[in-house]
This record gives structure tokens, C-alpha cells and sequence, in this order.
């Protein structure tokens, strides 16, 4: 006798099942998860992990986006407990925390909920303008930057859909003072997400994500001279200013103009944000590495040690420390970094800018609506 | 730093068969000496035809630092125990992880062990991560594929290049990439330096560029960490133009890994290591470690203190054999000090 292959007697006994209890799987399925408006209730309580692991336990992101836009619409128009400005509130940062939550799935699952942003925007948008829209801007910014999504961010068409948005627009077109998203404007340009410990060559930073050579050397300068003249506006601001340097100091290095590098690194290192500074000493340390200032160079690394004990400062330590005949001492310092748990590196999250600073937004957005 | 292996370890003492080549020998009469800061281990492998030759004394080698014959003390095959540091790329990692192969070929490479050998694992991926510290029993703890977007390996190199290695141990470094990898800070001229400072002995096994990028494409987050391959020099951009041209590019891929298993390649050798080219990935990566480490075991150390040459600089070393025949002599060109 034949056997049955595994799957038809699966298929059979799950078709038996939803006969036996009078009702498709599907609907079955459907029914198990929790409504979107009881999530929001919860949401706006302050349980705020829990509701959105409630919502995105053991599902597939991409059925529950169109629930949630329908439910949460409907929501958004009932009448109770909140005004409507509070209900926007928790819809639109539900929306984005759905978004994040997707970080850690396929990138198919990312696509499947990345236009909730855009809905989200749209309805803070039908609205005037409030300290939570801009948090939420900013928020978003720095989220669709930490997955490099650039065609939503500026409409680059790095996706197939061909759909185009200009979300750091949207921000910065509702608040023009606000400097984060100027940069945010500027660092949708590829060239000024990349560091490096060499000079990199035009066309790569152009074309960086395929990993190819494509635009000329010729096109690709003449690009950079524009970027480097848009971080100079910002390089006064106060808010921004010292991440501009930093940038355009780093896009001068990677130009292949280290000399012209070390005035902006320099200043940078006066920031005061840890991040900054951080990556500030590194890259002088580096700049000097390659005039030939070995010893110089170790007194940076050290001082960004000191800042954040991360990886890429340790290695670039070690490594100079070894190269000095100073091996003992190097040998030390990877032998402690090899067992000790390490924090986040500024030098691996600079090409994904204000994702940095996504929890920051996160947690202003949650005490605004629960505090 | 002269030495990162056994010989910064000044008081160091162990076995060595000064002019007894066989290895049984050796163990019942053992010699000791002390090596010093100034002295240098070096490992040679010695071939007749793909035979190695295992029962050279001495007398029989002829050493040269900087074109000046050294008197030298001899370790004989098999008398040095070998700390073996297995550096993974993440895509690697990200492949043998979610193939669940990972676990069963490490489990077989430990088994190629000898007695007093070490295993060390370390992993090129966000972090430079030590997923296995220097041990005689390793034992690998849990993996899931981890969502990294960085994969410097020349970071991790660097990493185990530096570490030191107590005396008469041999460090053997075996490199798992499919590239040079993104997001390295240490670049390729201070590897390369690195490697000539340290006397560990690198040997790279380079996967086919499509390996581990199927499962690496469909995570959400997206590299962002440079490649080390933008740093050519001018010979280098236009061999790849010519190659590819710099807007129509149809094979540049295969360009760019062309050139990085050069110049990857060219590090390992001025270890004394080189390339292992033996269908990697198509099945099993045990066999390949096996004949690196049997390799490593049938060759012999030879120790000196450097004399009437200058302390810093690039040594440049020649290892010759005295013997009749036709020997294949493999050892590291120089070191740096």
C-alpha cells in the first residue's frame, strides 16, 4: 500500500478539526488576536511592552498592518476616555513601535509595515503642529535611518515599488527650526554615511550598497563639494553643529584629505555627546596614523577609550601599540576586551545617524502620552 | 613588540632536540634553555616531493636574518603543542548557524586536536567576539544567526595576531571569509604590518562570495560598514577598470574578490602561511584544518637571537637545507621589528 505523504495527512486533519468545530482556521486564527483597540487602551495606560508584544506575538506583521490602519482608525474616532489629540498620539507612536519592531525580522516584514509611517504622518499632519508631532518626526527619522531606508526617507529608489516619499521633509517642513532635520536632509546623501580608516574611493562612496563602482570620480567630487558646503550651514548651529563637523571632517578623510580633516575633528571633540567625541578621537588618531604620528595617534585612541570602551577604539589602541614594539601592552588590552562585554560601537552606528538616538524619542513619546 | 609568541616570555624554558631529530628521542632526553626578548621562533616546513621531511638536525639548516647566518636551536616535528585560533566571518557564521553545521564542525575540528592543543574561535561580525576562548576541551555555546551588518575580519585577525602565546606553543590562525569584510578599522597596510610583527601563521580558506548572502539579504537591516576594498591603490583601480570599466560593470564581483583574496593572500604568506584551496564549502571544513594543523605539526621551529643585525626594521630571513636532495623550504620571508 502506498504511504500518504506527511502532508495530506496534516492537511486532512486540520481540515477534520475546523469541520469538527464549525469554523474556518483562518476565522479561528483571526478571532485569537487580541483587537487592535484593546491594545491601544493598553497603550495608552502605560503598559507599553506588553501591549505591543501582545499584538506581534507569534504573527506575521504584514497581515496585521491592514488591521491595525482599519482598527485603529475606527479607534481614533470613538469618543471616551481621551481627546482625539491623545488618541493620534498613541496611534501614531504604536504605529512606529510596530515599525521597530520589525528590526529584528525579515526585511520582508519591515516592508510589510514601513507605510504605517507614512499613514502616521499623515494624520499628525491633518493637525497643527505639537511637541508630540515633532518627536514623533524625529523619532521616525532616526528608525528609517537605522534600517537605511532611504527611499522613504528621501525618495531615493532603493526599492522596487518606485513609490516615492520625502518623509525628513515632512518634518522639516512642519518645523523649520528644528536643526535635526536639516542634518537628517543632509545624511540622506551616501557619502556622508560612511567612515573609514582609509581614504575611499569616489565612485564606492556613491554606489556604496552594491558594494560597486559605478559613478565617475569626476561626478561623484563635484557631489561632495556640495555636501561638504551644506554641512558648512550647519556647523554653527547648536544643536547640530558639532555632528556636522564631525561629518564633514570625515567625508574629508575618506576624500583622501586628511590634512584638511583634523581642524573639524578637532572641534568636534569639544561636543560633549559621547558619541561625537568618541568618533572625534578616533578619526584624529587616525588621520595622524597616516602622517606618520604613531604616538600621537595613541594618545586619541586612548582619550576615546575613555569616552566609550568600545571596539573600534581598543583595536585601533591595540594595533598602534603593537606596531610601536609596545606588544605587552597591546596584548593586554585585546586579551581584557576579548572577555568583557562591550558597548555599543560609535564608529558601526555612524552610517545609521539618529537611529542612536531612537529610544531617547521612544521614551519622550511614551511619558508624553503616559507620564 | 618582538615576539608575540614564546620568545617575549623571557624565562621561559622548554623542549628542544638540539641535534636529535627523532622525535621519541627527544622526549626522553629533554633539553632546556632560556630564550630571550631579543630572540625569534620560526617555523619551517621542509618538503621532498609532497613527503615532509621530519628527521633534518640542525646542522642541517642554515638560517639567515638580513644576510647573516644565525646559530640556531632546533625544535623537532611534533614537539610543539599548537594553539589554533579559528577566526569565522558573520555571513559565515549567519550560514553554518542557520545550516546547523556550525556546532558539528567545530565538534570535528576539536577532535583533530592532539593532546596539550588549543582552540580558539573568534567571530568578525558587529562585534569581534570570542566565541570560544583559547582551550584544550572547547565548547561552543549556543548560536542563533545574529542580525549583524558588520563583518571585519581583518579586525578579528588583527585581534589574534596580537595575542601572546606562552613558549614552545606554535600559533596557528585558520581564516573562514568570503571577503576582507565591512566595518574594519584596522586597514590593510597595518594588518600586514601586524602580521609581520607577529609570529603566529595565518592561513585563509576563502568561501565563494555567494555563500552566506541569501540568508545575510533577508534580514531588515542593511550594511552600512565600509569594505575594505575602496583602499586600491592606482594599479590596483585600473586593473579593475580594465577588467570591468567603472560604469558598466557586468563581472565585478568576481573582480573584487580576485582582489581581495590577493592581497588576503599576500598577508598569509608573509606569516609563512598561504591560501588553502580545496573546494571549501562544498562540503565539510574539517579536512582542510586537519592538513593545515598536520602541517603545522610536521614542521619544525627554529629559534635564534638575532646577531650582527640592526634591532628595528624589516628582517628579511632565508631558510636553507644543508641535505642532498631537492627540498621545498617554507618559512616566513621576515618579520618586523
Amino acid at each position: 500500500m502506498a504511504r500518504r505523504p506527511l502532508w495530506s495527512a496534516l492537511f486532512g486533519a486540520a481540515a477534520i478539526s475546523g469541520l469538527l468545530l464549525g469554523q474556518p482556521l483562518a476565522a479561528r486564527s483571526a478571532q485569537e488576536q487580541p483587537p487592535v483597540a484593546d491594545v491601544l487602551e493598553r497603550y495608552g495606560h502605560g503598559q507599553f511592552d506588553a501591549a505591543i508584544a501582545d499584538l506581534t506575538r507569534d504573527r506575521k506583521l504584514g497581515e496585521l498592518e491592514p488591521r491595525f490602519r482599519r482598527e485603529a482608525g475606527r479607534w481614533l474616532t470613538e469618543s471616551g476616555e481621551w481627546t482625539r489629540g491623545k488618541r493620534l498620539a498613541i496611534v501614531s507612536a504604536l504605529a512606529l513601535e510596530l515599525v521597530a519592531s520589525s528590526f529584528d525580522r525579515d526585511r520582508g516584514e519591515y516592508n510589510a509595515v514601513r507605510p504605517l509611517i507614512e499613514w502616521a504622518c499623515g494624520l499628525l499632519r491633518q493637525v497643527p503642529p505639537s511637541e508630540f508631532e515633532r518627536l514623533f518626526h524625529l523619532a521616525s527619522i532616526g528608525l528609517l535611518q537605522g534600517v537605511r531606508d532611504e527611499e522613504m526617507l528621501a525618495g531615493a529608489r532603493v526599492y522596487s515599488d518606485q513609490s516615492r516619499h520625502e518623509h525628513v521633509l515632512h518634518g522639516g517642513g512642519r518645523f523649520p527650526q528644528e536643526s535635526r532635520f536639516k542634518l537628517a536632509w543632509v545624511t540622506t546623501r551616501l557619502e556622508t554615511q560612511f567612515i573609514a580608516s582609509w581614504p575611499l574611493s569616489p565612485g564606492h562612496l556613491l554606489q556604496a550598497d552594491s558594494g560597486r563602482v559605478r559613478a565617475e570620480p569626476a561626478e561623484a567630487r563635484t557631489q561632495f563639494q556640495e555636501t561638504l558646503a551644506t554641512l558648512g550651514r550647519l556647523v554653527g548651529d547648536p544643536r547640530v553643529g558639532y555632528e556636522a563637523r564631525l561629518r564633514r571632517g570625515v567625508l574629508r578623510f575618506v576624500m583622501g584629505a586628511p590634512a584638511d580633516a583634523l581642524p573639524d575633528l578637532r572641534d568636534a571633540a569639544g561636543s560633549g555627546d559621547p558619541f561625537i567625541e568618541y568618533l572625534s578621537h578616533v578619526m584624529q588618531g587616525l588621520v595622524l596614523e597616516r602622517t606618520g604620528r604613531l604616538a600621537d595617534a595613541i594618545e586619541h585612541y586612548q582619550s576615546a577609550m575613555r569616552v566609550v570602551p568600545a571596539t573600534a577604539a581598543s583595536l585601533a589602541l591595540a594595533s598602534a601599540l603593537f606596531r610601536e614594539g609596545r606588544g605587552s601592552e597591546a596584548a593586554q588590552l585585546v586579551s581584557t576586551w576579548a572577555s568583557t562585554p562591550r558597548p555599543e560601537d560609535p564608529w558601526r552606528l555612524y552610517g545609521l545617524r539618529d537611529y542612536r538616538l531612537f529610544p531617547g524619542f521612544r521614551a519622550d513619546m511614551r511619558r508624553m502620552i503616559h507620564p | 613588540m618582538r615576539s608575540a609568541l614564546a620568545l617575549s616570555l623571557s624565562c621561559a624554558a622548554f623542549l628542544v632536540a638540539s641535534d636529535v631529530p627523532d622525535r621519541a628521542a627527544t622526549l626522553q632526553r629533554p633539553t632546556q634553555f632560556r630564550t630571550s626578548v631579543t630572540g625569534r621562533g620560526i617555523p619551517v616546513l621542509v618538503r621532498e616531493g609532497q613527503r615532509p621531511v621530519t628527521d633534518l638536525r640542525s646542522s642541517e639548516f642554515v638560517l639567515s636574518d638580513s644576510g647573516v647566518e644565525q646559530e640556531i636551536r632546533l625544535v623537532a616535528p611534533g614537539s610543539v603543542s599548537l594553539d589554533v585560533s579559528l577566526v569565522v566571518q558573520q555571513t559565515l557564521r549567519v550560514w553554518f548557524t542557520a545550516t546547523d553545521s556550525f556546532r558539528s564542525e567545530v565538534t570535528e575540528i576539536a577532535r583533530v586536536l592532539k593532546k596539550g592543543d588549543r582552540l580558539r574561535i573568534v567571530s568578525a561580525g558587529d562585534q569581534v567576539e570570542e566565541l570560544i576562548p583559547l582551550s584544550e576541551r572547547p565548547e561552543l555555546p549556543d548560536l542563533q544567526p545574529k542580525n549583524d551588518t558588520c563583518t571585519p575580519l581583518y579586525d578579528a585577525l588583527a585581534s589574534v595576531f596580537m595575542r601572546p602565546v606562552e613558549s614552545g606553543r606554535q600559533h596557528v590562525v585558520i581564516s573562514l571569509s568570503r571577503d576582507e569584510g565591512w566595518g574594519n578599522i584596522v586597514n590593510a597596510d597595518a594588518l600586514t604590518q601586524i602580521a609581520q610583527r607577529s609570529d603566529a601563521v595565518l592561513h585563509v580558506l576563502l568561501a565563494e562570495r555567494d555563500h552566506g548572502r541569501t540568508i545575510w539579504r533577508t534580514w531588515t537591516r542593511w550594511p552600512v560598514c565600509a569594505p575594505m576594498f575602496a583602499d586600491w591603490d592606482t594599479a590596483r583601480r585600473d586593473r579593475l577598470r580594465t577588467i570591468s570599466g567603472m560604469r558598466e560593470v557586468t563581472d565585478q564581483d568576481r573582480a573584487i574578490f580576485d582582489l581581495q583574496r590577493e592581497r588576503l593572500v599576500g598577508i598569509a604568506k608573509a606569516t609563512g602561511g598561504g591560501e588553502i584551496r580545496s573546494g571549501l564549502f562544498t562540503g565539510s571544513i574539517k579536512d582542510p584544518v586537519q592538513r593545515v594543523l598536520e602541517e603545522a605539526r610536521a614542521g619544525y621551529l627554529l629559534y635564534y637571537e638575532p646577531k650582527g643585525v640592526p634591532e628595528r626594521g624589516w628582517h628579511p630571513i632565508e631558510v636553507k637545507v644543508t641535505r642532498p636532495g631537492r627540498f621545498e623550504v617554507r618559512a616566513r620571508p621576515g618579520y618586523l621589528n
